[in-house]
């Protein structure tokens, strides 16, 4: 499941907090110890940065749905704030996010998850 | 050819909120109003479930708590706005959705089923991390662990 990137490209110090990197290996790139991963590197200069191939869970269980009812299984896809938390960070597909986005909105009309959260 | 036979039809589910302080009764009458609206229509009620009472994520009428009501149906596309008209008709209706769940689904396929009441969901209400640091299963693990820098 975890994939270890290649960690060619070094990422700014403050390289947003959604955790662009691995915070796992951050201390071994900076020291240059890359031996755990030194026998990759055929699939170099597509993702940078990043620690681990996320998966869709949507896409990972076909008996999962997206169900705008079930509220705690929304959750999962709202910031505190309320939120969507972007495919990027959730791990999504695009099919799949577009499915929850619309899920989240309607669970929105019924009151069931917030619009927004005031102070979280 | 046997096209008679066979009716398609779409089955529909609408989701309607009703004030918390509605008693049983009434709760019992709209229902039966509904499914008159429906049976008038062409269409037929599956089932209605009642949620029950749940605190809603912000206040519907000034109010922190709700009835969740949900009806499943069937029937022709001009259904819903009739169903619709009605529910915005009923004073203590505060919020409803209708979402389309399938289409051309034969109309003898699918019985009556009986009213359901399920216990009202409790949610928990626990603290939740910042999402970058969520270590759940799928998200990224945060900068606890940062090197020097």
């Amino acid at each position: 499941m975890a994939r270890p990137d290649m960690g060619e490209r070094k990422g700014p110090p403050s390289g947003g907090r959604f955790g662009d990197r691995g915070g796992d290996r951050g201390g071994d790139r900076d020291r240059g110890e890359r031996g755990d991963r030194g026998d990759r590197g055929g699939d170099e200069g597509g993702r940078r940065g990043f620690g681990r191939r996320k998966v869709c869970r949507f896409c990972a269980d076909k008996n999962l749905k997206v169900d705008y009812k079930d509220q705690n299984q929304m959750k999962y896809f709202l910031t505190e704030r309320g939120k969507i938390i972007p495919r990027r960070i959730s791990g999504n597909c695009a099919k799949h996010q577009r499915e929850v986005a619309t899920a989240i909105k309607r669970a929105r009309v019924l009151a069931l998850l917030p619009y927004s959260v005031a102070s979280a | 050819m046997a096209e008679a036979q066979k009716r398609f039809v779409r089955v529909y589910e609408t989701t309607y909120l009703l004030k918390a302080e509605t008693p049983d009764d009434q709760v019992e009458e709209i229902k039966e109003r509904l499914r008159a609206v429906v049976g008038r229509e062409g269409g037929k009620v599956i089932r209605f479930t009642n949620q029950g009472k749940r605190k809603t994520a912000f206040p519907v009428a000034k109010q922190a708590k709700a009835l969740y009501m949900h009806c499943l149906y069937v029937g022709r596309p001009g259904l819903v706005a009739e169903f619709e008209r009605n529910l915005k008709m009923i004073d203590s209706v505060t919020k409803f959705e209708s979402v389309r769940l399938a289409d051309d689904v034969d109309f003898d396929a699918r019985q009556v089923e009986a009213d359901v009441k399920v216990a009202p969901v409790e949610e928990e209400q626990r603290p939740r991390a910042e999402f970058g640091e969520r270590t759940e299963e799928g998200f990224e693990p945060g900068f606890e662990e940062r090197g020097e820098e």
